[in-house]
């Protein structure tokens, strides 16, 4: 029924049978903007955040999503900058993800704050020093770059191009999406760095709170290096998944092994300076504010387990399993390596979120717990509902996987 | 309130609150005091002690066997405040001229960055809109703005008292406040008299004389905050309890 | 410094920060601003055919790029680098001119007339005495499509621009565009059983360097013949072109109906 709007050559299922896959999500799309709307109407009394956890499941929501976006301007930087063309294969449907999971979270950072109308304040009243007011600058103008990167997918739909005015504008768009991938990659270092910078700034907090090159912690180059490296592997990740639900084959086994090595090798040297900068946290920079490492690690259960697991068992593990050309040549075990990748950047954003608040600081505090309401839960669900509508439809109707038509007639 | 870049041959003042904790009986009085000063709204019914809005918040510090103490915890005016650093959007200031930190709710986003970078947790987010029973607004203090929903707010030291010396000492052609014109309400109010309050930058004063005793000690010392709230107590054990950095246990 | 807002000063962190900002986004909006422009100007010109079919191009699998000199065995393997613009092209102008002899190719079973210049697209262009020239589709994709449903012309007095859409097909689940041969104005429509579909009125004196004629159009249809073969290979149930080496008369029987749509639109080139 919408044949037209299907790219020629691509098998799509039937409408009726698409509209029920999307009924689930846009139930859970539904649902969660219902917790929203509470939020706004009544207060953020409707989460469980309080004085003391000021931030709780958004933010961390919000730092693992942007961290696992990063495979957009990575993908970008690899292909347009460092012309890795096989990457050609991917990039659109990193542009799709990218663009939800940004905007995903900037939704939610408007839920977040306790005033989202007076947002342009931090524009018009900025304080460059914080941390936070970087992410606030950095976030609108990449968010804006990835519209611009999405928007010649859609004008490619092959309904749309035959429109003469649109297919120019892409073509036109096209030739400068170099600018704009070098733009991407330069506000993604530093919005990713920020977002590292938030809690190695806080001197207040031995836990959070790291030595510093110059004006930026060591987490901001840490986070910047997470991310890049976990990139690649979501896109690997998401890219089999949709190969597995659509039951095709989206893109040649090329593509896999060269975003794996990527990954592999960015990990393992995050893995190594992660374990440098924890070793000097631990010696030196913790114990200079009187506060021993120890004494993090004594309240169940973030035990020192925690740390072991986010640098060895999904850190050093995942890197040597994807640098490993046995395991590489093994569909589900690569998958396996890059979803571990992937587990272990998203510990990494609960530690230093959730962690960070739980534990006490002064010396009479107690160590406090927290856990979602259901309206944060469901706004949290709403971003993957949203994600997953927008992404089908693209699916669908735009030409993600450059490869696959010509992997079809393959047979 | 700005902070204006104006010249001025007048002293800087580092205005200091001293809790003496042998005193403090944990009875509230500063608190509430304070908040009628300070307009703070009566609590939601589903606050807690988490969620409601305290300005001087009174912890009890447990001693194991022995008998707990009560430490009053009010914005303790930082001279490095890790919360103006980290503000986005300028919301709140660091006075050179008189040390407080001043918070400008109007300004405030409610993205309560300062919350999760303030160490001693004395800023109250507002999770319900304010709201007074029928009457009780006529009792409000008109020299104190009232919060919107979603702006964090905490201890000023007062400052709308110091304003009105400086406006009554200029009255009367003076260039200094009378120090007996400016005690900020939770002082005022203590039954105990376990709270006095002065400038740390008069070096014939009392808080002057108190900050270089043995017995006074501040919170979180090692952090480099450095807090304007001096705590003392005759009890060594007490001090050493209180002025700890982290904690070795749960 | 800035209206409502007394405590902000340009100090050099301040300075660096917003100006870094700022040329950011005057970049991004600047080069955004440019594509729009450039896109409008290309529109305005009358360039979005051109660029449309270049768009195209840059999507048809290989096989469907062969030069037409490999066709004639002139040089072979030699594959088309500017969607078939062999006007400007400076190889084609030498082998023009030096005009070897070629060597005689079976046509591969259609109809290949003398009188007629084909298009890559499979549209023909004759040229007609009053002036007017007219335009029909091929032998190859006459067969292919079969009888359409629906034969889509454009009115009279509308323009046509050279390798920009001429009319357009549906044939069960195939939708698509036939291109056309040349630039003018249509001046009457026709129909399959009239032996011609429009009768144009060209812009200007008739270039057509582009299009293929005698025996390098019968090559032609020997190499589309192949590429046929080759697109129908990969559909569901692969059909059999030839029935003992001569051609199965009624083409469009042969596709299977999901791949119907595809296999029109990589004969007829459209992505």
């Amino acid at each position: 029924m919408d044949d037209t709007l299907i790219g020629r050559g691509l098998r799509r299922t039937s409408l009726p049978r698409f509209l029920l896959w999307l009924v689930p999500w846009a139930a859970l799309l539904a649902l969660g903007l219902y917790a929203v709307y509470l939020c706004f109407a009544i207060g953020l009394n409707q989460t469980n955040m309080d004085n003391r956890f000021a931030f709780g499941l958004w933010i961390y929501l919000d730092l693992t999503v942007i961290a696992l976006g990063a495979g957009a301007f990575f993908t970008g930087f690899l292909l347009y900058i460092l012309k890795k063309k096989e990457l050609k294969a991917v990039i659109n449907s990193a542009v799709v993800i990218g663009f939800i999971c940004y905007s995903g979270a900037v939704g939610i950072l408007m839920v977040d704050v306790g005033q989202p109308l007076r947002a342009w304040f931090t524009f018009w009243h900025p304080n460059v020093h914080s941390m936070l007011a970087e992410v606030t600058f950095c976030l609108t103008l990449y968010l804006s770059v990835l519209a611009i990167e999405y928007a010649p997918l859609v004008l490619k739909n092959r309904r749309l191009k035959e429109v003469p005015g649109l297919l120019v504008l892409e073509h036109q768009l096209h030739k400068v999406m170099v600018v704009f991938a070098g733009i991407g990659t330069l506000l993604s270092f530093f919005h990713q760095g920020s977002l590292g910078g938030l809690y190695g700034v806080l001197r207040g907090n031995p836990f959070a709170f790291r030595e510093h090159i110059g004006i930026w912690p060591t987490t901001f180059f840490l986070f910047i290096l997470s991310a890049a490296a976990v990139g690649p592997s979501f896109i690997l990740l998401t890219t089999w998944l949709v190969g597995k639900v659509s039951r095709k084959r989206l893109v040649s086994p090329e593509v896999f092994q060269t975003l794996a090595k990527i990954s592999g090798w960015l990990l393992l040297v995050y893995v190594v300076l992660k374990g440098i900068d924890s070793l000097v946290w631990i010696n030196s920079t913790s114990p200079k504010t009187g506060v021993q490492v120890s004494s993090f690690y004594a309240h169940p259960p973030f035990g020192t387990w925690v740390l072991f697991a986010e640098v060895v068992l999904l850190g050093l593990v995942p890197a040597a399993l994807l640098l490993s050309r046995r395991v590489r040549a093994r569909t589900g075990l690569l998958v396996l390596a890059a979803a571990m990748a992937c587990a272990g950047i998203v510990l990494n954003r609960y530690v230093m979120t959730i962690q960070t608040l739980a534990l006490p600081s002064l010396p009479f505090d107690s160590f406090l717990s927290y856990s979602p309401s259901w309206q944060e839960t469901a706004a949290f669900l709403a971003v993957l509902g949203y994600g997953v509508l927008l992404y089908s439809i693209s699916f669908r109707w735009l030409n993600l996987f450059p490869e696959e038509r010509e992997l079809a007639t393959k047979g | 309130m700005h902070t204006q870049k104006h010249t001025t041959s007048l002293p800087a003042h580092r205005y200091t609150l001293v809790v003496d904790l042998d005193r403090c009986t944990g009875c509230g009085a500063c608190g509430t005091a304070c908040a009628v000063e300070n307009n703070i709204p009566p609590a939601a019914d589903k606050a807690t002690e988490r969620t409601g809005t305290v300005w001087m918040r009174v912890q009890e510090a447990a001693a194991g066997d022995g008998p707990a103490t009560f430490v009053p915890i009010p914005c303790q005016q930082c001279d490095h405040p890790p919360c103006v650093d980290v503000c986005p959007q300028r919301a709140i200031e660091y006075d050179p001229r008189t040390g407080i930190v001043a918070q400008i709710p109007v300004r405030c986003l409610g993205c309560r960055y300062c919350m999760v970078a303030c160490p001693y947790h004395t800023r109250s987010f507002n999770w319900w809109t304010p709201e007074w029973p029928e009457g009780m607004k006529s009792t409000l203090n008109p020299d104190v703005s009232i919060r919107t929903r979603g702006v964090v707010e905490k201890c000023n030291f007062c400052v709308q008292r110091l304003q009105a010396a400086r406006a009554k000492a200029s009255a009367a052609g003076q260039a200094e406040i009378d120090p007996a014109d400016y005690v900020p309400a939770c002082v005022e109010a203590c039954p105990s008299r376990a709270l006095s309050f002065g400038d740390a930058a008069d070096e014939n004063g009392e808080v002057a004389r108190l900050a270089k005793d043995p017995e006074s000690f501040r919170l979180l010392a090692g952090l480099g905050t450095g807090p304007k709230v001096l705590y003392r107590s005759s009890d060594p054990a007490v001090r050493e309890r209180l002025s700890r950095t982290g904690v070795t246990r749960g | 410094m800035l209206p409502g807002n007394t405590d902000f000063i340009l100090d050099p962190a301040n300075v660096i920060f917003l100006g870094v900002f700022a040329l950011v986004l005057v970049v991004v909006v600047g080069t955004l601003a440019s594509a729009i422009v450039s896109a409008r100007r290309a529109v305005v010109r009358g360039q979005a055919a051109a660029i449309l079919w270049h768009e195209e191009f840059e999507e048809l699998p290989a096989s469907a790029r062969d030069c037409r000199h490999a066709m004639t065995g002139e040089m072979p393997g030699r594959r088309c680098e500017r969607a078939f613009d062999c006007k400007g092209c400076e190889t084609h102008a030498r082998l023009l001119a030096d005009a070897k002899p070629l060597p005689a190719i079976d046509a591969g079973g259609f109809f290949v007339l003398a009188d007629r210049l084909y298009h890559r697209g499979h549209a023909w262009l004759k040229s007609e005495e009053d002036g007017t020239v007219t335009l029909g589709l091929d032998d190859l994709a006459t067969r292919l499509v079969g009888t359409p449903d629906a034969l889509v012309l454009p009115a009279v007095g509308e323009r046509l621009a050279e390798n920009g859409p001429a009319f357009r097909l549906k044939a069960g689940k195939a939708r698509v565009r036939v291109a056309s041969p040349v630039s003018g104005e249509v001046v009457e429509t026709g129909s399959f059983a009239k032996g011609f579909l429009l009768r144009v009125k060209p812009d200007g004196p008739l270039d057509t360097r582009a299009l293929l004629s005698g025996r390098e159009a019968a090559a032609f249809f020997g190499r589309e013949r192949d590429r046929l073969q080759l697109v129908l290979s990969a559909a569901q149930g692969i059909p059999a072109l030839a029935d003992g080496g001569v051609l199965v008369g009624d083409l469009s029987s042969a596709i299977p109906e999901e791949d119907r749509d595809r296999v029109l639109g990589e004969m007829l080139l459209e992505a």
